[in-house]
């Protein structure tokens, strides 16, 4: 949470004048030219293999005839992903193809429930050859060539791991609610970054990173310091989400927490993406493009090196 | 041979400046034009030499010079609102002659011809200077009846608003911090309140304002594209007055008087809002923004002393402050952020004879802004801020009625922070490196002779020569260039020279008078400019930081030509021209795509920068009418602005945010009678450049999006109507009053202040729906304020 109280106050102030003053509507505006460019949303973790979403992109307005959710799949791409010595093919994985009993498993994966699973014909890219899943300090190379003759190209890296000193929680609101605390010492070295995930056991069908979930070590390099998150949004989660919990863990909660530690490229993304969520809509924010690692399309290839750590929050 | 050439040129220059009339003694007349009403010395008023048919005007501090062979004359003294005076003067020595001109009580005529000072918009070798009357700005309608200076300069053709609600501006095409904003010679970094809603200038303090946006005289330097100089009354050397009014959004109060009668006076001015308190009864209490407070003032003083007819001092100040709160205590959230400008000016003019007048100035002036949040235990604030010490001489030296020479000399030693924070959580203190103050030198020397080279050819030509030292102490973090991580660091110690700029600076304008109602003028300059104002988002807001020139940021060099035919119509009644201008911007300065405010933080802001290259061209046409019962101006320009960057927009040119293409502005004022005064503004700006996104794809189950190229869309077009009028209560000899009503926005039109794309429902379900919206800020606005005077 500490990165980003500074950005949301910064943009919130003039947002609380115009709120006070500003009439809003919709606007009939032509924007034309949005491009189709190929999107690469994709990570590999240690010990696990590598996986690729890969979409296109929609124009607004306009040419756009998207429908459905399907045709946004690239299908029959040729991607690979390669150590510094050894490389793999990936094939295609829909979720049509998978029996539904597989599907939870599947959709821990994805952070996707496995009814939504059913319904979409969900497809990914990855690999059963364990010669090509993640080990700790290796790097990882994407290349991908589609049908339509483009090509794309990615690095990225599995840090070393960085593991928590503790974990508690809070209560924030009332008793029962509240967010998990941890703290963190960083090793010396600047340039680490890291990404938070959490998963309520029985309750998120995957590991959920909350808006801000990203930081580095420019301010904190080399101490030990404090932070709170709160608990991130799933619109797909299999249990519905209860009003006024938005948020919030609860007392009763087993909570499993993923902190990772990622490479710079990967950690400019995620923080040009909470900046682009958190501005859209406020006139005093520049425009807030993703800062993709993917050279030849967009989105990101990132690597992740965990450590587990499970919170059981006891009254 | 180069030694000799230039012996030869300037051996020329001094033997034009002593062009030989007759062989026959000449004397000066020479002395200072004063308000007879107010003791206020005037500026730019007209003398003029009957039998010569030749004149001159007063300058800055009111002081006018003619010299003249031996004779007898008819001198005629006028300004516009004044009436004339003629003084008949023997000329057989030097001589001073220093009178006072009464205002007006009465409408001029349609048909008479107005004094000469008509002939300055023909005459003049001023291109591109304009002065405003404020008696007049206070006619217009005012938005939430508050007189705003600057948003009367935005009515001006080439001078564009920077927004719905927003004081800044841009002139020509250049960015808002090309512009150079003086308030009695000292400037003023932020020249707004309320992230610009209203300006600095509370218009009971101002006697005079005058922006230049064409050619920019040698004395003025280090902006490229314009100057508003705005002088503060001086204070009433006969009586103590009281001015005032009461609004709806805020009041204000004015007094001044003499010390000493005729020879020193004082003023003091002061406004402050009260929006906070007016705002509090419509906050619901359920509303998360209950706590929520702001208020602005200004405080202004002046003090002058005339210890005899050559020496006088003057002291004038300026302090003013916003302070915005936030508070919601069940969120445990508090912002405050306090902003202001101080500034401090002292001169003195001293008379050495009656050609020669100088002035000495000392100047000080800040901006400061600080941001200060706090989250339960979380304490986090940034400040930015300007300090400037400054030193000016000038001198205005009038050989003879062909010359009007000024040379001078300027220094100013700056303290930049361009953005420092602090950081704490409990106990624990964040490292967000040092407290980080730059500091620099800047000087420059000038000369600029204004002369008739011809009966029909007048010149302005001087040479600015600038220079701007950065010095320590200074850390100068050395980025690796694929990383963006810090590999170095380079430390300088105090005084110590990290870079040294510096130039010259030609400026050269010319009128040839086509006959005796038109005139045909060209100008070039040449600008440079050592700070620059790094802003992050679409709109100026307080948090943009001034940086100067450093080892890594080059100063900018603006390069503008301009033409212009200048025709009065109807015996002067009429003021008409078109101005058509090309200029070139080197050394732009933005911050890099994807740049975020925590970037600065334990670096070098410049580290963040990327630099490039803009262009401007485009005509402005202007219609005047100077006096009678109906008077005003219309404006039309038709303008490109354009910029390139290396590492923006994938090296694409593209269009600068504020390009607009076709811009109206219409001020009128009419008069009917003595109690009634109506004013109408009318405003049409075709719309701003704008980035949107222009297509969708998913990450994480998330629509994000891509952005079409820079500024490659429009805003729907901005126009607007306001309408005042003005009753004059019954006025008897110490009391007087009015009422204005203003409607600001009278057709209510929901003018595009921002747009943005927004998505909301998910395409996995099939609930996707993304829709523009656009964020309006002011319908229909009335105001009513009551002022007074006595």
């Amino acid at each position: 949470m500490i990165m980003a109280p500074k950005k949301t106050i910064l943009f919130l102030f003039p947002l609380i004048l115009l709120v006070l003053v500003a009439c809003e509507r919709d606007v009939d505006i032509e924007i034309p030219g949005g491009t189709r460019q190929p999107a690469v949303y994709g990570w590999i973790e240690p010990g696990a293999p590598p996986i690729i979403i890969f979409t296109r992109a929609q124009p607004y307005f306009g040419s756009s005839n998207f429908s459905s959710f399907e045709e946004l799949f690239i299908h029959n791409a040729s991607i690979t992903v390669s150590t510094d010595n050894y490389s793999a093919l990936l094939f295609e994985l829909c979720s049509n193809s998978i029996p539904d009993s597989l599907l939870p498993v599947v959709g821990q994966f994805l952070g996707l429930d496995s009814i939504t699973l059913a319904s979409v014909n969900y497809c990914v890219y990855t690999s059963f050859d364990a010669n090509i899943f993640g080990v700790v300090g290796k790097n990882y190379y994407l290349n991908i060539a589609t049908t339509e003759g483009e090509q794309l190209s990615a690095v990225t890296k599995i840090p070393q791991p960085v593991a928590l000193d503790s974990l508690w929680f809070q209560p924030e609101r009332g008793d029962t609610l509240g967010f998990i605390w941890a703290r963190l010492t960083d090793p010396d070295t600047l340039g680490n970054a890291y990404r938070w995930f959490a998963q309520r056991q029985g309750k998120d069908n995957g590991f959920i990173a909350p808006y801000g979930s990203s930081f580095d070590d420019k301010f904190i390099n080399g101490t030990s310091f404090n932070f709170g998150v709160p608990r991130g949004d799933n619109d797909f989660a299999p249990t519905p989400e209860v009003e006024g919990e938005r948020g919030y863990f609860k007392v009763g909660d087993t909570v499993i927490a993923k902190f990772c530690t990622i490479d710079m490229a990967h950690f400019q993304f995620w923080r040009s993406f909470d900046t682009q969520l958190a501005s859209n809509g406020n006139p005093f924010a520049a425009p807030a493009p993703l800062r993709s690692n993917i050279t030849g399309g967009l989105g990101i290839w990132g690597g992740y090196s965990p450590s587990y750590d499970t919170l059981i929050i006891t009254p | 041979m180069h030694r000799s050439r230039i012996a030869f040129l300037v051996v020329s220059f001094f033997q034009l400046l002593s062009i030989p009339s007759f062989s026959q003694e000449k004397f000066t007349v020479s002395g200072y034009v004063k308000d007879g009403a107010t003791g206020e010395y005037m500026m730019a008023a007209n003398v003029y030499v009957i039998e010569t048919q030749k004149g001159t005007t007063t300058n800055g501090y009111g002081f006018y010079s003619i010299t003249l062979p031996k004779g007898k004359y008819k001198l005629k003294f006028s300004f516009i609102g004044y009436q004339d005076l003629t003084k008949d003067v023997e000329l057989n020595g030097n001589t001073t002659l220093n009178v006072q001109l009464n205002p007006d009580s009465y409408q001029i005529d349609e048909i008479e011809v107005v004094a000469d000072g008509a002939k300055e918009n023909t005459n003049s070798t001023d291109m591109g200077r304009v002065g405003l009357d404020v008696e007049k700005i206070k006619t217009l309608p005012a938005f939430m009846g508050e007189v705003d200076i600057m948003k009367t300069i935005q009515l001006l053709p080439g001078v564009q608003a920077a927004g719905e609600g927003n004081s800044g501006f841009y002139v020509r095409g250049g960015g808002p911090d090309q512009n150079l904003i003086l308030l009695d010679e000292a400037v003023v970094y932020n020249a707004s309140h309320l992230f610009g809603f209203f300006s600095v200038f509370n218009a009971d303090a101002v006697r005079n304002v005058e922006l230049y946006k064409g050619s920019m005289p040698a004395n003025f330097g280090g902006r490229l594209a314009s100057v508003v100089e705005v002088s503060m009354k001086e204070g009433n050397s006969k009586e103590i007055k009281v001015d005032g009014g009461i609004g709806l959004i805020s009041s204000r109060l004015t007094v001044q008087g003499p010390i000493k009668k005729d020879t020193s006076s004082f003023m003091i001015s002061g406004r402050r809002t009260y929006i906070d308190v007016l705002m509090k009864p419509f906050i619901k209490e359920s509303s998360p923004f209950r706590g929520t407070g702001y208020y602005f003032y200004d405080l202004n003083a002046k003090f002058n002393y005339r210890f005899n007819d050559k020496d006088r001092l003057f002291f004038s100040g300026y302090f003013g402050k916003d302070v915005f709160d936030f508070g919601n205590k069940d969120a445990g959230f508090g912002v405050r952020i306090p902003w202001g400008n101080a500034t401090a000016t002292v001169r003195w003019n001293h008379l050495f004879n009656s050609k020669l007048f100088m002035n000495v100035s000392a100047i000080y002036s800040k901006y400061d802004f600080q941001f200060a949040a706090s989250q339960d235990d979380f304490e986090f604030a940034i400040f930015s801020g300007i300090q400037d010490w400054n030193g000016k001489l000038d001198f205005f030296y009038l050989p003879n009625p062909r010359h009007n020479i000024k040379f001078g000399a300027f220094y100013t030693y700056h303290t930049f922070i361009p953005s420092s924070a602090t950081a704490r959580q409990g106990d624990l203190e964040f490292d967000t490196g040092d407290r980080v103050k730059l500091f620099a030198h800047e000087a420059a020397i000038y000369f600029n002779d204004d002369f008739d080279l011809t009966e029909e050819i007048r010149i302005s030509a001087g040479l600015r020569y600038s220079a701007f030292n950065q010095v320590g102490p200074f850390k100068r973090y050395v980025k690796d260039p694929t990383l963006g991580t810090t590999i170095d660091t380079i430390q300088y110690s105090s005084g110590e020279s990290v870079k040294l700029y510096h130039g010259p600076e030609p400026r050269l304008s010319m009128r040839y008078t086509l006959n005796k109602v038109s005139s045909l003028k060209a100008a070039y300059t040449r600008n440079l400019q050592f700070i620059h104002l790094a802003s992050l988002s679409a709109v100026s807001l307080p948090t943009d930081v001034w940086v100067p020139s450093t080892d890594r940021v080059n100063p900018q060099i603006g390069n503008q030509y301009s033409i212009g035919y200048f025709r009065n119509l109807k015996k002067d009644a009429y003021e008409t021209s078109v101005e058509v201008y090309y200029k070139t911007m080197q050394n732009q300065v933005e911050y890099r795509e994807g740049a975020q405010p925590d970037d600065d933080v334990k670096d070098n802001p410049d580290n963040n920068f990327v630099f490039g290259y803009g262009w401007a061209y485009g005509a402005e046409f202007f219609l005047k009418k100077r006096s009678g019962k109906f008077n005003g101006w219309v404006g039309y320009t038709l303008s490109w602005t354009k910029r390139r960057f290396d590492d923006l927009n994938s090296g694409e040119w593209f269009y600068a945010k504020f390009d607009r293409r076709n811009d109206v502005s219409l001020a009128l004022v009419y008069e009917p009678n003595k109690k009634w005064t109506f004013g109408a503004v009318f405003v049409y700006a075709q719309g701003n450049a704008i980035t949107l996104p222009y297509s969708w794809y998913m990450v994480q189950d998330q629509v994000v999006f891509e952005f079409a190229p820079r500024n490659s869309l429009r805003m729907p077009a901005y126009h607007r109507l306001d309408l005042s009028a003005t009753r004059k209560g019954k006025e008897t000899k110490k009391f007087k009053s009015s009422w204005n009503f203003s409607i600001y926005n009278v057709y209510s039109r929901l003018n595009p202040y921002f747009l943005y794309v927004d998505i909301s429902g998910s395409p996995i379900d099939g609930t996707l729906t993304i829709k523009a919206k656009q964020v309006s800020l002011f319908p229909i606005l009335p105001s009513v304020t009551w002022n007074f005077s006595f």
